[in-house]
């Protein structure tokens, strides 16, 4: 009896996995740049440092997976063309909602980041993709999406309604 | 910062995740065993398949992740254990009072339940093969041993 409630499309869910690991990597190198440069000087200067930039590309990069659709996201296609042709089929498939959420999820906490080193909060890019980085980790290591885990919740406790 | 800061900083953050990450992974498929049968029975017999020994009882929610593993998981033990074991699947939105008495929380929640209802293991998240393998076992024991002494 299979009672999921989801008739909606669905992913292989080792495709979000790697996209987080190369999300993972690339907050790496940014807490690495921005320990590095902690956000001082004038706007000019800090809009111009190399950790703001990348935090600034992978947010652009979670605001795709989040308002495009995980399917959609560009970590996704590379999945489907270069990696998915040597895997074997997966033991089963996942509902594109819960991924795509948590592709909201880390647009949020790594938009947090840039505004915050706009604003020149010291260490607050540091911070924010220090949050996002253990949640990318945990993902693509261990396989526990914390974002999915947060919709599944809010869709039960009927905070969200659940979409397709 | 100077380069080595750097990297003992970054080496504390994977440290960090990487613990995070074995805590989740311990609280996945962790065993209890039900010593004593309880009055009533912990589930309603309806929900129990009572053509075979034990019932593979899942507890599945929506957008749940790995319940979808865990069903494949549970129906090769069916398969294994032919007319011994069989598995049925709920929803926890549609058995929110039985969720909660059995204090269901997280999914999968999988009980090896007997005919009349009563609970032998829970297995709280997902879980590997060996462990389903080992319970069922444990089941098939244990209530042989159950059934013996109600004879004497």
């Amino acid at each position: 009896m299979n009672t999921s409630s989801n008739a909606a499309p669905q992913i292989d869910p080792r495709g979000p996995r790697f996209g987080a690991g190369i999300t993972m990597v690339l907050l790496l190198i940014t807490i690495a740049l921005g320990l590095q440069a902690p956000g001082a000087g004038d706007l000019g200067t800090r809009v111009m440092e190399p950790a703001f930039l990348v935090l600034g590309a992978l947010t652009l990069l979670f605001a795709w997976g989040a308002f495009a659709g995980i399917a959609r996201h560009p970590y996704g296609l590379i999945f489907k063309a270069l990696v998915r042709p040597r895997l074997g089929a997966p033991d089963f498939m996942e509902a594109t909602a819960p991924p795509t959420f948590a592709q909201l999820i880390g647009f949020l906490v790594s938009l947090t980041g840039v505004v915050l080193h706009i604003l020149g909060v010291p260490w607050g890019l540091v911070g924010a993709a220090s949050v996002a980085f253990v949640a990318a980790f945990l993902n693509a290591v261990f396989g526990l999406c914390l974002g999915c885990e947060m919709y599944a919740l809010l869709v039960r406790a009927k905070l969200i309604r659940p979409t397709a | 910062m100077d380069p080595l800061q750097i990297v003992v900083i970054l080496a504390a953050l994977l440290l960090v995740a990487t613990l995070l990450g074995f805590a989740w992974q311990n609280a996945q498929g962790r065993v209890h065993r039900h010593k004593a049968d309880s009055l009533p029975p912990d589930v309603p017999p309806e929900l129990v398949d009572q053509s075979t020994r034990f019932t593979l009882l899942q507890f599945s929610g929506p957008f749940c992740s790995y319940c979808d593993a865990m069903r494949g998981v549970l129906q090769r033990a069916v398969v294994a254990h032919p007319g011994v074991v069989s598995h049925r699947e709920i929803d926890i939105t549609d058995h929110p009072e039985l969720t909660s008495a059995l204090r269901v929380s997280q999914t999968p929640t999988t009980f090896i339940v007997t005919t009349t209802g009563h609970v032998v293991s829970r297995i709280s998240g997902a879980a590997k093969p060996p462990v389903i393998e080992s319970e069922i076992q444990n089941a098939l024991t244990s209530r042989k041993a159950a059934s013996d002494e109600y004879l004497i």
